[in-house]
């Protein structure tokens, strides 16, 4: 074996801060991962808006579309009004074949902007709202139902 | 130098790579093994199933559900009392909270007009199960 001279030697040390970088990077890579995995939370959102919107449909189908129906809706479906409020849960019904997204005077209504709903991008995209559409026949009418939730997870004190 | 020294040497700079390398693969497996046990993700995960399960639920129904994580981590946070602290039902505010570690608990509103009582945590049989029963609600 030819000795080595102190250039050889040098070179040689020099490579364990390569190694050592290879590992910080690996490690940001990793740790990138993990984040983006864990960091984004357990959506449940768009499953919210279908058991909305399932529980409404139910709804509709065993009770007379009446005025008192209208004005009793939260009774009637036994929905929770101000949980609805607070965790940003909105209903639209509209008795119509056309858009009901865009129905100016729909059958009932919670209120709130149902437009994003229309939006392929928005469905893919986190930062909105998840909506739920269905659409069944009552009485030779066609009902749509749309449903959303934003409900995000409260972190408190306790 | 003579071969042995050579060889020494070679085999010693090898000896401390693979140190390294071994310390770098036990502390990713650890900070991912501490993210996955992460109270805050499984808190939100199980407030969350709880939330659905009462949505669908309708007065009358009884819940049994397998929590054996949710009180692994619990217990691992030293959260003081497993049948009291960990789950809460606020039948006032609508609201499931959970809480797997100290100082903070997780919230999330359900939607069903209905109440939920006889909360119970069941130790050991053989998993951990917490018990609950859905009714009507109880208008004050």
């Amino acid at each position: 074996m030819i000795p080595k001279n102190k250039k050889a030697q040098l070179g040689e040390q020099l490579t364990v801060f390569a190694f050592l970088f290879l590992l910080v990077v690996i490690g940001i890579g990793i740790a990138g991962g993990v984040y983006i995995f864990f960091g984004s939370g357990y959506d449940s959102r768009q499953v919210e808006a279908d058991i909305l919107n399932h529980k409404v449909r139910n709804c509709l189908s065993e009770n007379i579309l009446d005025d008192n129906f209208k004005d009793n809706f939260y009774e009637i479906c036994k929905l929770n009004k101000q949980s609805m409020e607070v965790s940003k849960n909105l209903i639209k019904i509209c008795v119509t074949s056309g858009n009901c997204i865009e129905e100016g005077s729909p059958f009932f209504s919670t209120g709130g902007d149902f437009v994003i709903c229309d939006v392929e991008a928005a469905k893919r995209n986190n930062a909105f709202q998840k909506c739920s559409h269905s659409t069944f026949t009552k009485e030779g009418k066609e009902l749509q139902i749309i449903t959303t939730s934003n409900q995000q997870i409260r972190r408190t004190i306790a | 130098m003579n071969k042995k020294a050579q060889i020494a040497e070679t085999l010693m700079s090898n000896v401390i790579y693979l140190i390294l390398l071994a310390i770098f693969v036990v502390g990713m497996f650890a900070f991912i093994w501490q993210q996955s046990n992460n109270a805050a993700v499984w808190e939100e995960y199980y407030t969350k199933e709880i939330t659905k399960i009462i949505d669908l639920a309708k007065p009358g129904d009884k819940v049994t559900l397998d929590v054996q994580k949710a009180t692994e981590i619990a217990l691992k946070n030293n959260v003081a009392s497993l049948k009291s602290d960990v789950f809460n039902f606020n039948n006032a505010n609508n609201e499931v909270c959970i809480k797997l570690s100290q100082g903070r608990a997780s919230c999330y509103k359900y939607f069903n007009d209905v109440d939920v009582i006889d909360r119970d945590v069941q130790l050991g049989i053989p998993e951990n199960v917490l018990n609950f029963k859905v009714v009507k609600k109880l208008r004050s």
